[in-house]
């Protein structure tokens, strides 16, 4: 099914390794050279930057043909619009798969973008299509999910794009709640069927263990995961973590099960991610045991306080400087295998200097503006007559 | 073929040796497991945390909590990180320098963090500056651009540059500059500066490798400022300048082959460019053109990728 050859992609995985070996001095820079070209492909790729640009002209390409032919055909119809969508879906699946057959591209973004754009114009149609109304379900964004998420899982199958199988576990999840069940039982099924996707994912995972399609499948299980925890963590859907209050309008037992689940997950996640030495699993379960943490408060119905992040900050910190102490004080630098020192020292750097970029953003800084007066009088402690209660910094 | 036979093909055929063997055998096979990325997720997220969590407390409870306890807090916790700092610290060099300890980097970042806080906290408590109240936005910038470069510490230079964006900002709104223009004007200022310290520390050698770092915020600053001015009154020179910086833009990426740059001078351009044009077109005019010269624009970035940028 797949529009590569599983060698080939083997190929271009195990070069990007031994670039990476390269780069942290594991090899010498000549035996890299060299091990590097017995590894060419036919495949034709680009840097992620240009396969950024590529994608957006790719989206343009979309947006503008699709619009181009409604405007000249003077589409206002919803059925119409909605078998224009199907077909320009089709036309872009088709076109996508011929620019890899033809041109041989991979992962070059302009046929990722078509690829996309067509799941997104099937999935449109296909709920433009179907007729609302039903037993209290969302009939169309339902049937626009499934298709989403058939169409997500074909993408991924045809061109190995992961996010497509996000995608499409996402979609799958969501529809659930289209189905017009009660508001316990809708996440039940969403459960559920994360539960399937974690299952098969796992499975596969252990089946293709070191090969791309193994780490493929331990991506989509950890996702799984994640999305399991996501949907059973009610307070999550409250909206942002440190401003929710209150009991959201669920079943008492359904309640305290959800809130047990949250500890639990995580706890079995960790296990699992330790025991098979799983980073995705670890990433996705460490998430999940810092929402865990931050939603406890509202889920036990108290008061969130203002040192909250505080002692949440501390105690990252603490496990972070604990864990590294632990496995540093081991006879040789590590326990089990595991090690606080970086092994592949350019992969880690190149996660470090994009969590700096990120860090851009964190700036505590923010001065009044230009004529605007200071919150508090200068030196006491609040406005004039408000008891210091309207007082802010 | 899984990567561990292939590590064993490679050492049979001489291409790496038993130690390498050894070494990078037990990395694929996960015999080997680092968690060094991880850990320092834990670290950055811990301490952005702190400082959030004393944000919220100073700005709830300072009436009760009074002016002194809270400076005082404040002062002990940015010196302590800063003892720190400079009891562990290597001694300066322009070229890079690896962290003395695990949570050095972390360390000196929440310290500048939480001496924002409290810079921000005394001039809005007692407006020490007066009018100048914004000298303390450049104080704050100095400051994290001194601990960046002294400690070669990136979290505090990306911290600096944002800083420094900020105090540009005020100050042309402090003068009364509040249109859209004048912050074209002063944000297209601040990436000429930024770009201008980047170009000197190449030349100077001094830190080299924050060079990347410098010229991407100067880059994204410029790129966006002439993009959105492309449709104002002034639009036509917008428009030059957008297209000359793209031409500079594009041909450093190739000479350096650092394709960011690349795709900067691609697609700015392209947005700046279709909005100048599309103005007054009509629908089926304006999607006509998307098609035709988005098109383009993928075929002529596809004949660079495969010239030069072929490296994934």
């Amino acid at each position: 099914m797949n529009l590569y050859a599983t060698a080939d992609e083997e190929r271009v995985q195990a070069a990007a390794q031994v670039r990476e070996w390269t780069q942290s001095g594991l090899l010498d820079a000549s035996r890299g050279v060299t091990i590097e070209a017995g590894l060419r492909t036919d495949l034709k790729r680009t840097n992620r930057y240009l396969r950024i640009a590529l994608f957006i002209f790719g989206t343009i390409v979309v947006a503008a043909a699709f619009g181009f032919c409604m405007v000249a055909f003077d589409v206002s119809r919803g059925s119409v619009v909605g078998w224009s969508a199907v077909v320009a879906g089709v036309a872009f699946c088709v076109l996508a798969q011929l620019l890899v057959v033809q041109f041989q591209l991979y992962r070059f973004g302009v046929e990722e973008a078509f690829a996309v754009w067509s799941v997104a114009l099937l999935a449109v149609g296909a709920g433009l299509l179907t007729p609302s109304g039903g037993n209290g379900g969302d009939l169309p964004m339902l049937v626009a999910g499934v298709t989403a998420a058939i169409a997500s899982a074909f993408v991924f199958v045809r061109f190995g794009y992961l996010y497509a199988a996000f995608a499409a576990a996402a979609c799958a999840a969501l529809s659930a709640f289209n189905l017009g069940l009660s508001r316990d039982a809708e996440r039940i099924v969403s459960a559920c069927v994360l539960l399937v996707i974690f299952t098969v994912a796992r499975t596969l995972r252990r089946t293709h263990d070191q090969s791309c399609r193994g780490d493929d499948a331990g991506a989509i299980e950890s996702l799984a995961w994640l999305g399991l925890y996501a949907v059973l963590n009610l307070q999550l859907s409250l909206g942002f973590i440190w401003y929710s209050r209150g009991r959201p309008d669920f079943s008492s037992t359904f309640y305290w099960s959800t809130y047990a689940a949250i500890w639990l997950l995580p706890a079995i996640g960790l296990a699992l991610a330790v025991r098979d030495r799983h980073r995705m699993m670890l990433w996705a379960n460490t998430i999940m045991v810092a929402a865990t943490l931050a939603t406890n408060k509202p889920y036990l119905g108290w008061n969130r306080q203002t040192w909250d992040p505080i002692l949440f900050g501390i105690l990252l910190v603490a496990v972070a400087t604990g864990v590294r102490r632990w496995l540093l004080s081991a006879s040789d630098g590590h326990r089990g295998g595991f090690t606080p020192l970086p092994l592949v020292v350019s992969a880690d750097r190149q996660a470090l200097d994009a969590l700096a970029t990120v860090a851009v953003a964190a700036q505590p800084i923010a001065p009044r503006m230009p004529g605007e007066t200071p919150a508090v009088e200068p030196g006491r402690g609040g406005r004039s007559g408000g008891g210091g209660g309207g007082a802010d910094f | 073929m899984t990567m561990a036979e292939r590590l064993s093909r490679w050492k049979d055929e001489g291409a790496i040796t038993p130690a390498q063997l050894e070494v990078l055998g037990a990395i694929v096979r996960s015999d080997r497991f680092s968690v060094s990325l991880e850990l320092n997720a834990l670290l950055y997220v811990g301490v952005l945390s702190i400082a959030a969590g004393l944000l919220w407390t100073v700005r709830t409870h300072f009436a009760a909590l009074g002016d002194t306890a809270i400076v005082a807090a404040l002062t002990v916790i940015v010196a302590l990180c800063v003892g720190y700092c400079f009891s562990h610290a290597q001694p300066y060099s322009s070229r890079e320098v690896e962290s003395p300890t695990a949570i050095f980097d972390y360390v000196l970042y929440l310290g500048c963090l939480v001496f924002a806080i409290e810079l921000a906290y005394l001039e809005t408590r007692f407006t020490l500056l007066g009018d100048s109240w914004d000298a303390y936005i450049l104080l704050s910038a100095i400051v994290f651009f001194a601990a960046a470069y002294r400690f070669d510490n990136r979290f505090v230079l990306s911290l600096a540059l944002s800083t420094l964006g900020a105090w540009f900002g005020f100050k042309l709104t402090k003068f009364g500059f509040q249109s859209a223009e004048s912050l074209r004007v002063s944000a297209l200022i601040y990436g000429a500066l930024v770009a201008g310290m980047a170009v000197g520390l190449r030349r100077l050698g001094i830190k080299p490798h924050f060079v990347e770092t410098h010229l991407h915020l100067a880059a994204t600053a410029a790129f966006v400022t002439l993009t959105s001015g492309t449709r104002t009154d002034l639009g036509l020179l917008y428009l030059a300048g957008l297209l000359a910086l793209a031409a500079v833009s594009i041909a450093y990426g190739i000479r350096q082959r650092q394709f960011a740059f690349v795709a900067y001078g691609a697609v700015y351009p392209y947005v700046g460019l279709s909005l100048r044009l599309t103005r007054h077109w009509g629908n089926m005019a304006t999607f006509g053109y998307g098609v035709v010269s988005a098109s383009a624009m993928a075929v002529l970035v596809v004949v660079v990728a495969r010239r030069f940028g072929r490296d994934a």
